[in-house]
């Protein structure tokens, strides 16, 4: 099977456009059965974590050991914690863009980055533009890069409020069974892993949460679809995202 | 592709598959097997290697990830500096039990040394956790690394002489485990890498429950490969159980069958001349099946018009009554009648099963990891007809074995393979065949029903257990007869009419097997459940109640007077009994009572096992002098990790006065080694440590003669010092001497009773009922396992059936789909505890000294397990006031409660 090595975006995008698929850490696509040709992107130097003035850029390939670890990121503490309670067996390996190019509803370093409304700078051979991370989840393990683009890089907001990452699985280190994420910073703002077919921020709960906490709670359970399955029932989601909800939003001393 | 990378300080360029798996690259093609594989996954982390110096999961990689970068496996890290500390503290910690994680850690202990940062105890809990250890080392491997971060001595000191029972040495096997130079079976295959004639084999399994095979169509299958199916083995009846003969098991199974009973089932074997070609030919295999309807539960084989066997679904019954149980209830101020549930449970030793057969010369050689190399070739001499004196069966190191290795799982296959074509054959199974075909915990629902006076005194007892062997008879008697009469006992210090019927169906689930436990891990869940809700019941203290109850020293177990695992009723009188001083001091080691009093989530509960098979147990020994002085024993029990070999050769130290560190201990394998049922019932200590003690004490009476006899008086042995000169003058002495004689102690030993260890655990626990989290926040764990051979080797064992225990009791449960298939067959969807779940346990042995036992000992492999999951579940009520009277006591379950 094929593999290649790319040095550059441009090489790298070149063979994504003909049909290549990018492997980073390859802790997902090492586990699909007929991956096809793959391209590393490991050797581009995209694993950086760097101050930008009005923003914290973390390069695609950044892996979730750097991130626990940057001090950056401090101020992040949502996805500091996402990060440290991300499987340790694979912490070195997996990278924060396969966390998000992946587009599972688990992904712990999602809910994060959609608190902090963090944008992806996407590069193709036309050039790159720039979106909105929760724009990126366009089904389950479905992206909506166009072809021939991979992701660059995240940016992420000056941020200096408070946030709180919570998930809660079968065992303590198991994937998320549900997922929160919370930012306070003015606004308060809310996402969720687990908790419908990709990682979602739940907007009528922030809006809701001015008339009460029920109210923010009914919202919630409205604008959320967790799935039955062997792992979990739906009806246990739903009673983890309330109690998550209370929990997040005490921890941020709300 | 051609892919180079520096590793272990050299320059590799292989050229291989770029996709290609980075372990088998590394096991397979580098011949380094100190890096295990164990799931495939990236869960488990057995496969874990430093890239760049840090510590990942080979196994998910693929070879072109290395390109360009710098590997270090166990193999480079030996020969580093620091590496000797971290050995020396994996050592005096006792950090380690089968070995087989244990290259891992070393890693990460490696990597953590050199990452250069301090690190709390919960830190450095979560940096390890990439890593399972099934034996549950957790504790042990963070007591090592924190003593390493501190930069405190990491020795420990080591006794030296002869005089060393009761004492924490250094096991014999920790050495080559933590260098990663053990060899288990299952690096077999990279050892016989690169043979022509070697076959692999491969199983075509049953998609389907319960169907008749109509037809098999082979003809399509190219290359010389050898396809087996129901039509062409031999046709013997046998079954897979490793038990004393004849089996308490049914003769039910054949190498293959029809019609085929739990999905999974191998319905064909293929023997070609690489694993790529027999997994090839299997996707030539075309099979016709008549689908039958399953019978999915116990409940429903009881019920149902199908048989899942010609004789029926029962396998067997067992209806025993001491004394009056109706009266006693009639006289009772109190009954409580209850009902629980348990899972099916997977072992998962981390080592999945390899085995390999060969002819050397005219023996038929199968070198595996078995706990009963005897049974084995017993049951494999039936199978082929060839004579016990042409078959060799030994085992290798083990990678943890929890009783699945009590079972013929690949032994019998390559063997017949091997019988068939005249050519070695190789067979090992992945994660997930491992998931499918080998064994699991029997399923029980049982009644229970308790009657007492108020002031708490029982006066009847009664239990009702369905059990579920699956597909196969495998120890279904057995297994079921323990619910019951390895449980009901502890509580007959004033009661005397007790009932037990138990019925053991097929199911056409996966067959169930030994595990640790056997039985005791259900029948004590619903006891020691019902004690709890009669303790609440009578409004008394539950320590109370048991006190009240338990048994005594001197006290005939009244159900061994009329019930035996599978032979005739055998009384048994309590010699040794420890259980009311674990009560009495956890009580105040934990401060129950004022814990109680201010409302803390608490539970208690206890347990009883027995040691060995009471009549059926038989263990012989040999203990030789060496021309240098040094003593060979030879046990034929196996090591599955626990010791054993080491505990063999603190008690032949004791017992001849020859030094510890001058024995070594060579055991499970037929053609070198004296008899022994084998490793199971948690015999190896009490049985073969019996048999050990008096071939040890006979060679020291043949030494101490042949002394008297050369120079008069007799000497003192003690230390390897004979009189005041060492042995090692007087061995060769012998050999060369005037008058030769070679010096060889002969022992052996029975089991007549099955002396009962016994526990009592209390844990407190933090419950959030919003989410269902349960975290354990203290767990005291009292054990009386007689005299204590190694107390830090017995502690491991003590470790690590409390964790499986706590897996059993929160999350650990095989499921099936509504059509008998395992939908979690991996280490992702069936959870295991790792660091994280892992709580510190506080551990208190009270030494008793059992009579029977060697130096005073009982055993120790099993008894923690037994009081883990009601002592977690009676607490889980104090949290939430829900009883949950069925495993596992989810998160789910307690958030939805
Ligand atoms: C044992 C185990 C435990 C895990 N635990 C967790 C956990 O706790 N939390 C969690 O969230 N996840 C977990 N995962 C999932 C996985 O590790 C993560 O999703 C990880 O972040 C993926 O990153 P990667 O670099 O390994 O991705 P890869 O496997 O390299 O890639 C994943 C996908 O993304 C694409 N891709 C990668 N990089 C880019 C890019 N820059 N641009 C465009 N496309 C790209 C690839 O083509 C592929 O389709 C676990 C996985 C395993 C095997
Ligand atoms: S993580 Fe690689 S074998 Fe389990
Ligand atoms: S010692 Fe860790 S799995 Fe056996």
């Amino acid at each position: 099977m094929e593999y290649r090595y790319a040095s550059t975006i441009e090489e790298a995008c070149r063979l994504v456009e003909n049909g290549f698929s990018p492997i980073a850490g390859g802790t997902e696509i090492n586990l699909k059965h007929g991956a096809g040709p793959l391209v590393d992107i490991d050797g581009i130097g995209m694993n950086y974590i760097e101050d930008r003035g009005d923003s914290i850029a973390i390069g695609a390939t950044a892996t979730i050991a750097q991130i626990e670890r940057s001090s950056l990121l401090r101020e992040y503490n949502a996805l500091t914690i996402a990060a440290v309670g991300f499987t340790q067996s694979v912490k070195h390996l997996a990278t924060i863009g396969g966390n998000i190019a992946e587009s599972v509803a688990s992904a712990d370093t999602a809910p994060p980055l959609l608190v902090f409304d963090a944008e992806a700078v996407l590069a193709s051979l036309t050039g790159e533009r720039i979106v909105r991370v929760e724009s990126l989840f366009a089904g389950l393990r479905k992206n909506a890069l166009r072809r021939g683009e991979i992701i660059k890089e995240f940016l992420l907001p000056r941020f200096d409020g408070r946030s709180y990452f919570r998930k809660v699985g079968r065992t303590e280190d198991d994937l998320a069974v549900t997922s929160m994420a919370i930012s306070v910073s003015g606004d308060v703002r809310i996402a969720l892993g687990s908790a419908a077919s990709v990682p979602m921020r739940a907007r009528n709960a922030e809006k809701a949460l001015s008339s009460g906490m029920g109210a923010a709670r009914d919202a919630l359970l409205s604008e959320t679809s967790p799935r039955d399955s062997m792992r979990a029932a739906r009806d246990y989601r739903e009673r983890l995202e309330t109690a998550l909800l209370e929990e997040c939003l005490r921890e941020v001393g709300l | 592709m051609r892919i180079e990378f520096e590793m272990n300080g050299g320059h590799k360029v292989i050229d291989c598959d770029p996709q290609k798996s980075l372990l088998s690259v590394i096991r397979e093609d580098l011949g380094l097997t100190g890096t295990k594989y164990c799931c495939g996954g990236g869960e488990c982390g057995a496969c874990t290697i430093l890239l760049d110096g840090k510590p990942v999961t080979s196994c998910i990689m693929v070879a072109a990830q290395a390109n360009g970068h710098s590997i270090e496996t166990i193999e480079g890290v030996r020969g580093e500096r620091e590496f000797e500390v971290i050995k020396n503290a994996f050592m005096a910690h006792g950090a380690l039990q089968c070995g087989y994680c244990t290259p891992a850690f070393v890693l990460y202990a490696y990597h953590i040394l050199k990452d250069g940062r301090q690190a709390t105890r919960e830190e450095i809990r979560r940096e390890i956790a990439g890593v399972y250890c099934r034996c549950g080392s957790y504790q042990k491997i963070i007591d090592a690394m924190e003593s390493l971060l501190s930069g405190g001595s990491t020795y420990a000191e080591m006794p030296e002489g002869s005089d060393v029972v009761g004492k924490g040495v250094e096991r014999k096997d920790y050495g080559d485990k933590i260098e990663g130079r053990a060899i288990y079976a299952y690096d077999l295959k990279p050892e016989i890498k690169g043979r022509e004639d070697v076959l692999y084999l491969k199983f075509l399994r049953s998609p389907h429950a319960f169907a008749r095979i109509k037809g098999i169509d082979t003809g399509k299958v190219k290359g010389t490969v050898l396809v087996l199916t129901h039509e062409n083995v031999p046709e013997v009846y046998f079954t897979t159980a490793g038990q004393s003969y004849p089996e308490a098991s049914p003769y039910d199974t054949r190498l293959l069958n029809n019609p085929v009973r739990y999905v999974g089932e191998p319905v064909a074997i293929v023997a070609a001349e690489s694993e790529d070609e027999a997994e090839e030919a299997l996707g030539q295999i075309s099979v016709e099946y008549e689908v039958m309807k399953p019978v999915l539960g116990p409940e429903e084989a009881l019920r149902t018009s199908i048989r899942i066997h010609s004789k029926g679904n029962v396998v067997a019954e067992i209806h025993e009554v001491v004394g009056d149980p109706a009266r006693g209830f009639e006289e009772a101020d109190l009954v409580i009648e209850r009902e629980y549930e348990t899972q099916m449970q997977k072992h998962v030793h981390l080592e999945p099963y390899a085995s390999f057969s060969y002819w050397d010369n005219d023996v038929l050689t199968v070198e595996t990891g078995s706990q009963v190399v005897y049974h084995c070739r017993r049951t494999i001499s039936r199978i082929l007809g060839l004579p016990e004196n042409r078959i060799r069966v030994f085992s290798h190191t083990m990678g943890g074995g929890f009783g699945d290795r009590q079972e013929m799982t690949l032994e019998q296959y390559v063997a017949v393979v091997t019988h068939m074509t005249g050519k070695p054959c190789f067979a090992s199974l992945t994660r997930e065949e491992q998931f499918f075909i080998s064994r699991r915990r029997h399923n029980a629902r049982i009644r229970m029903k308790l009657g007492a006076k108020k002031d708490g005194t029982l006066t009847a007892m009664s239990m009702n257990a369905l059990s579920d062997t699956g597909a196969y008879g495998s120890h279904g008697l057995t297994v079921t007869t323990n619910m019951g009469s390895m449980t009901l006992p502890l509580y007959t210090r004033h009661c005397r009419n007790i009932a037990f019927d138990a019925t053991v169906v097929y199911t056409n689930r996966p067959i169930a097997g030994a595990f640790r436990g056997y039985g005791t891990t259900q029948g004590g869940f619903a006891l020691e459940s019902a004690m709890d809700e009669l303790a609440e019941a009578l409004g008394m203290d539950p320590i109370d109640l048991r006190l009240k109850n338990v048994i005594e020293e001197g006290a005939i177990d009244p159900i061994s007077e009329v019930l035996s695992e599978g032979g005739e009723a055998i009384p048994r009188r309590i010699e040794s009994c420890g259980i009311e001083e674990a009560l009495k001091r956890g009580r105040e080691l934990f401060d129950w009572d004022r814990n109680k009093g201010e409302g803390g989530i608490i539970g208690v509960a206890c347990g009883m096992k027995g040691s060995g098979v009471a009549g059926f147990e038989f263990a012989n020994a040999t203990a030789k002098l060496n021309e240098d002085g040094s003593v060979t024993v030879a046990i034929g029990a196996a090591d599955i990790g626990q010791g054993a070999e080491s505990a063999m050769a603190q008690i032949a130290a004791q017992a001849s006065g020859i030094s510890f560190r001058d024995i070594r201990v060579t055991s499970a394998d037929t053609e070198r080694v004296p008899f022994d049922m084998g490793t199971y019932a948690s015999s190896v200590t009490y049985v073969t440590g019996m048999a050990v003690k008096r071939a040890a004490e006979d060679l020291r009476e043949k030494v101490l003669q042949r002394a008297e006899r050369l120079c008069g008086g007799r000497p003192e042995l003690k230390d390897s010092i004979l009189g005041d000169k060492p042995l090692r003058e007087f061995a060769m002495e012998c050999f060369y001497g005037n008058d030769r004689d070679e010096l060889c102690g002969f022992g052996s030993a029975t089991d007549i009773t099955s002396p009962p260890p016994f526990s009592a655990h209390f844990v407190e626990l933090n419950v959030n009922r919003a989410t269902g989290e349960v975290r354990i926040e203290r767990y005291l764990a009292m054990n009386d396992i007689g005299k204590v051979i190694n107390p830090v080797a017995a502690e491991g064992q003590i470790h690590g059936a409390i964790l499986q225990g706590i897996g059993y009791a929160l999350f650990e449960e095989m499921r099936l789909d509504e059509n008998g298939k395992l939908i979690n067959p991996d280490l992702t969807n069936y959870k295991i505890p790792s660091a994280l779940d892992a709580p510190d346990i506080e551990n208190h042995f009270i030494e008793t000294n059992e009579p029977s036992g060697p130096f005073g000992a009982k055993s120790c492999g099993e008894i923690a397990f037994v009081p883990v999951a009601p002592a977690i579940a009676n607490a889980i009520y104090r949290a939430t006031g829900t009883r949950f009277r069925k495993l596992p006591v989810t998160r789910e379950r307690i958030a939805m409660s």
